[in-house]
């Protein structure tokens, strides 16, 4: 089945917006990487974050409301205001739209805020807030309630396998018709404890060289992409969603390749069979960092060449992928691709409208 | 099969009631329950909330050494609903099976200790984090019996177990897998027990589903899982199935993150909708397991709907109180004591349950009783105020 794109809304290390993520794709804008301080038993090392820039969330929330809640929540909340203001529509009868988010990691931070509540109080008093903010449907639930949103909600997490599950999963609620309108969400916090843990387990060999499939470039990002899907109409793009293992042949006949490579050598092989034949091959993860959800937001920036009728070039050189940007028609049709640790890919076939 | 119902060609199940479905359903049959103060793990509370706890040895279950609590019970629930459902490794290995698992611990780095020392600056081994990376259970059981069909961690708070088998059925009804396991696991925890006693939800003793004297849940831990086929599959595989997933819906309250819509506007939505999907009216519901978790908010929300929908003379119970609340296991295992209730045609009592509460409109089954009919509802509701209805059918 083949649905429409309506609108992204999108919360990065480049900004917030489109038009901050176009900056980015135009290399105008530079990703904020921070270094964070590690203590190892090896000693001190520095380890990178991509870190989400969010502001702009008090256009669309209370200034109270916004103070009691947790960073990932506002890139949450303010991801799905964007999606649905760059759709340009107005959900009417909210009962018939629904939300379906997905984290790899899920809401960790506040998960350790709980257990700082633990350690710094007692057992009898640790912060209830906290706790509720620790389950991950906390972000869909606060969606919900700020946008009213009344339809299906559900929220999925299994690190790599995440996106494929929440983007097939939105399919078939359209296909069956449970609901017109799915407002899609994927995203990452990165927080200290993630520094130290990718500190230990990652070796990685610096900034994030996508198409260095055998080496480890991991950095990792923090943001959430948003989507707002519905039925086929005269929107700007339309998608269709395929799941699989191995190579894709679909994948493999497309001219025009996103690849959501991030710098994990864990799954890196699975993209080689991509690479040269004169395809196209993009990846824009040294944008927006290494996250299990990395598709979500290759697609946003499949979304935004469409719209502007134009193939950006590779944000990092590559020899096998780099032509400069391109014009494309306006029918295009972009593939984006994305393999977990066992080599199973979901394959997003986004097509301009012409 | 009705449009869009699955087949269930096997469950499994493991919770402080019993080992597998037939344990369960004998306890709950019998009146037996045991609720205890935690034994897995200690704390500083002047009182303790007891919770439903499961004493046997799942350490034969596991495959790795490094595997969770969460993903051993699970293990213990598929090994039974497998051998129900005759899926062998030849089965297994030419067939697209999807995996579909409700939980929350089971998704949460919450190791305390490993915190701990890391906050006070001791720099401790990752073990737990890489564990932790290695027990999402869906993801886990797809690399055990090595399948390939799609895999989703459902992490929708206590309706997972429920929104699992709804993620299921759509995949089987689109052609994206055969067979599906789909369920819900979770682990007692004692961050979660302590974060539900810091909501002040918990009950100092056994729950009382319904009852006018309730003071909160108990929490539980265990694993419910269901094999569902596709028409086409069951016809290939010459299987049998015993009963339907006939309807399924969910909504949210858009209300409150951690309590219920006062007049249960999503609960009916969503109740209403399941009972369209399988093209059957309230009339033909012959009980309701409820998600009845005990609470003072949840049991009066859950009750009222339930009488409004449904009048005052549909049978309900509550096999919470049997349980516990085993959280994103609940759904899922509850969806099993329907089906059993529906093929032996009775509901036990719900235990603990002594006085009405006018307040509830309902009053759940207070001893063993029989049913009669075709149709089952079971319903659950979440954190975040998701909630979800699944109706099960006998097979015609």
């Amino acid at each position: 089945m083949s649905i429409a794109l309506l609108g992204i809304g999108v919360v990065s290390a480049l900004g917030c917006g489109v038009d901050a993520l176009r900056s980015g794709i135009k290399g105008i804008t530079k990703p904020a990487i921070a270094p964070q301080q590690v203590q190892i038993p090896e000693g001190t090392v520095e380890i990178l974050h991509y870190e989400a820039q969010v502001s702009g969330l008090e256009k669309f929330v209370s200034p109270a409301t916004l103070r009691r809640m947790s960073r990932f929540s506002q890139m949450a909340l303010l991801a799905s205001h964007l999606a649905v203001k760059d759709s340009g529509m107005d959900l009417k009868d909210t009962t018939r739209a629904g939300i379906i988010f997905g984290s790899g990691y899920g809401p960790l931070q506040a998960g350790f805020s709980f257990l700082d509540s633990l350690i710094d109080g007692s057992d009898s008093c640790p912060s209830p807030t906290s706790f509720a903010t620790s389950v991950h449907n906390s972000l869909a639930s606060l969606v919900s309630i700020s946008m009213q949103i009344r339809g299906p909600s559900l929220t999925l997490s299994a690190f790599d396998c995440t996106g494929s599950a929440v983007l097939a999963t939105a399919e078939l609620w359209l296909d069956r018709s449970s609901v017109d309108y799915v407002l899609v969400g994927l995203g990452e916090e990165c927080s200290a404890v993630h520094a130290y843990a990718t500190a230990l387990l990652t070796r990685t060999e610096g900034a994030i060289r996508p198409f260095l499939l055998n080496s480890c470039t991991y950095v990792p990002g923090e943001g959430f992409v948003c989507l707002l899907l519905g039925k086929p109409n005269n929107s700007f793009a339309s998608l269709t969603c395929e799941l699989g293992e191995g190579e894709s042949t679909v994948a493999s006949v497309s001219p025009i390749v996103f690849a959501a490579t991030n710098g994990d050598k864990k799954t890196g092989k699975y993209y080689e069979y991509l690479l040269g034949g004169g395809r196209q091959v993009r990846s824009f993860s040294s944008l927006y960092g290494s996250m299990p959800v990395g598709i979500g937001f290759e697609l946003a920036c499949a979304a935004v060449c469409l719209r502007e009728k134009l193939l950006y070039e590779n944000p990092v050189e590559s020899k096998y992928t780099d032509n400069g940007t391109q014009d494309i028609p306006p029918d295009a049709e972009i593939a984006c691709i994305q393999y977990d640790e066992r080599g199973r890919y979901i394959l997003l076939k986004l097509k301009g409208a012409g | 099969m009705n449009n869009g119902a699955v087949g269930i060609v096997g469950a499994g199940c493991i919770c402080a009631a019993g080992d597998s479905v037939e344990e369960v359903i004998s306890a709950l049959y019998s009146g037996k329950r045991n609720p205890v103060p935690p034994v897995a793990f200690t704390s500083e509370l002047s009182e303790f909330p007891p919770v439903f706890e499961i004493f046997s040895d799942l350490t034969r279950f596991a495959v790795h050494e490094n595997h969770s609590r969460t993903t051993l019970l699970v293990l213990v629930a598929i090994r039974e609903a497998m051998l129900q459902a005759e899926l062998n490794d030849s089965v297994l290995k030419n067939t697209r099976v999807g995996v579909a698992l409700g939980t929350t611990v089971g998704c949460t780095l919450n190791s305390e200790s490993f915190y701990r020392e890391y906050r006070a600056g001791r720099m401790p081994n990752v073990s737990p984090i890489t564990k932790f990376m290695s027990n999402n259970p869906a993801m886990a059981v797809a690399e055990i019996y090595s399948l390939m069909g799609p895999v989703a961690a459902v992490t929708n708070a206590c309706s997972s177990g429920a929104d699992a088998i709804g993620v299921a059925r759509d995949w089987l009804n689109s052609n994206l897998c055969d067979i599906a396991i789909a369920g819900g696991t979770d682990e007692l925890s004692r961050v979660a027990y302590l974060g539900f006693n810091a909501l002040q939800v918990t009950s100092n003793e056994p729950c009382r589903p319904f009852d006018k004297n309730r003071k909160g849940l108990n929490l539980g831990e265990g694993a419910g899982v269901l094999i569902l086929e596709s028409e086409a599959s069951i016809r290939r595989r010459k299987s049998r199935p015993y009963a339907m997933i006939s309807g399924f819906a969910c909504s949210c309250d858009a209300y409150h993150p951690t309590g219920p819509h006062p007049e249960g506007v999503g609960l009916e939505r969503a109740i209403c909708g399941a009972l369209a999907d399988a093209s059957v009216t309230a009339a033909d519901i012959a009980f309701i397991n409820a998600h009845g978790t005990s609470t003072m908010d949840n049991d009066k929300v859950e009750g009222c709907v339930i009488s409004r929908l449904f009048g005052d003379n549909i049978s309900v119970v509550s096999t919470k109180a049997y349980t516990g609340h085993t959280l994103g296991a609940a759904g899922a295992i509850e969806a099993i004591l329907t089906i059993r209730g529906l093929l032996d045609q009775k509901l036990p009592g719900t235990i603990g349950f002594e006085v009405p509460d006018p307040a509830c409109k309902i009053i759940p089954t207070d001893r063993l009783t029989d049913i009669s009919g075709r149709f089952a509802l079971s319903t659950s509701l979440a954190f975040g105020g998701s909630n979800s209805a699944v109706v099960v059918q006998l097979d015609s």
